[in-house]
């Protein structure tokens, strides 16, 4: 049986459980968050006695995590068979959109001019793999708003019970996007400056770059734009400061952009896949552009203000209220679907 | 034409999880993992297994810890009476058609 735990310590999934008790519902903590945790933590007590417990405890963990996110998908799971199919449908086109978008966007960069070219004639597959790897969580902070908003499409949020997957697949959505842009990405970027400049400089060209914006965490951005501020060069400051709306305005993307499919969906304009895909593309190219317009406003132009990062939220945040509005007075035309 | 009530039904899952648990003692929910040799996931268990407590099939208890004891106390899985029953009339048409088939 278990080994004993040293009384006056906690276990890993105690602080997890207290959080996961003020988030959801009594029922479900009775029924998914208490027993999951409970039996891992006797799985902690039963390795600690073995002399194991670093390697459980990190296992322990990434299963906390994974629980986590099982059980905010139980919380959000439908009552009736109706549901059921919409409940499918949101999360086949989230996964499938995530995917294929940082897929893609990892590969189009990878396959462009320049240093990671230059890194792949010079390298090998593996290395191709390897720098892959390193551009998909950048690749992934795109593919999620796009895939929240493609599987909101497919959804038919008429009923109020069918609005809280949406609305939880915004939220999910946005903290990992945030989660992403904050701890992951800056990381991964650097890996992957790093070890295609290094295959470059191993043919002797060039040595290794400095950290640019996009490889700096939160805690870089802020202490370089306060350096400038300090030395009274707001153009440079704004850069960073920019940086750090973007990442934000990002993550903020997934809410607005499902209220706004919200808007959408159940419409012709979201009638079929091919439709849904269309609109996808569509919105993702217009909050792109838009992104990169307000981005380029605020470093060149309202140096003082990063504000215009927030350009695209705030347009489709508009056109998320205005087709709301719409839907109630019943201006927009619905289609019945099975 | 009113619809009849629908008979209760048993997925593969919930029919793994009654095999283990209809002959023995109460169980945890990944002591069933652990015995059902890669049918049951630890992933899926603990919502198969409430879901199961939703349609009366099985009832749980949480364990009795002992004063002093770390950690969160764990739930224990038992088959209701209702449940075995529909176990048993399952594996009666199961058996039932597998001789009508031979």
């Amino acid at each position: 049986m278990a080994g004993e735990h040293e009384p006056g310590t906690s276990l890993p999934g105690t602080r997890l459980h207290a959080w996961l008790a003020r988030v959801v519902s009594s029922e479900t903590m009775q029924r998914i968050v208490s027993p999951v945790l409970a039996d891992f933590q006797d799985e902690i007590r039963v390795v600690d006695s073995h002399g194991h417990l670093r390697l459980m405890a990190t296992r322990v963990r990434w299963m906390g995590a994974l629980a986590t996110a099982l059980i905010l998908n139980f919380m959000s799971r439908p009552a009736s068979p109706g549901e059921r199919v919409q409940h499918r449908r949101l999360w086949t086109g989230v996964s499938m959109a995530c995917v294929a978008v940082a897929v893609s966007q990892s590969v189009m960069i990878l396959s462009q001019s320049g240093p990671a070219g230059e890194a792949l004639s010079a390298g090998s597959p593996a290395l191709a793999i390897m720098l892959l790897l390193y551009l998909l969580p950048s690749g992934l902070a795109v593919g999620i708003p796009c895939g929240v908003l493609l599987g909101a499409l497919t959804c038919t949020p008429a009923a109020p019970g069918r609005r809280r997957p949406l609305a939880l697949a915004g939220v999910v959505g946005s903290v990992i996007v945030l989660l992403l842009l904050a701890f992951v990405v800056p990381p991964s970027n650097q890996a992957y400056r790093v070890t295609a400049w290094r295959a470059i400089s191993a043919a002797g060209v060039r040595a290794v770059p400095e950290k640019g914006v996009r490889e700096m965490s939160f805690g870089e951005l802020e202490q370089n734009a306060a350096k400038y501020r300090s030395i009274d060069r707001s153009g440079h400051a704004a850069t960073y400061e920019v940086e750090r709306h973007r990442r934000l305005a990002l993550a903020a993307a997934c809410v607005v952009l499902v209220w706004f499919a919200a808007g959408l969906a159940g419409t012709r304009l979201a009638s079929s896949l091919a439709r849904r895909l269309a609109v996808t593309a569509a919105v993702a190219t217009l909050y792109v552009g838009l992104f990169g317009w307000g981005s380029y406003i605020a470093t060149r132009v309202t140096v003082d203000s990063p504000a215009p990062v927030w350009i695209p939220n705030l347009v489709f945040l508009v056109l998320a209220a205005a087709l709301q509005i719409a839907r109630r007075r019943g201006g927009v035309p619905s289609v019945s679907r099975g | 034409m009113a619809k009849s009530p629908s008979l209760p039904k048993l997925s593969s899952k919930e029919l793994v999880i009654f095999d283990l648990l209809a002959a023995g003692r109460p169980k945890y929910g990944l002591e069933l993992v652990g015995e059902s040799g890669g049918h049951l996931k630890r992933g899926t268990i603990y919502v198969t297994l409430g879901r199961m407590e939703d349609k009366g099939y099985l009832e749980s208890e949480v364990e009795e810890r002992r004063p002093g004891a770390v950690g969160l106390p764990r739930r224990r899985y038992r088959p209701t009476a209702f449940g075995l029953r529909v176990y048993e009339a399952w594996h009666l048409l199961r058996s039932t058609l597998a001789w009508g088939t031979r």
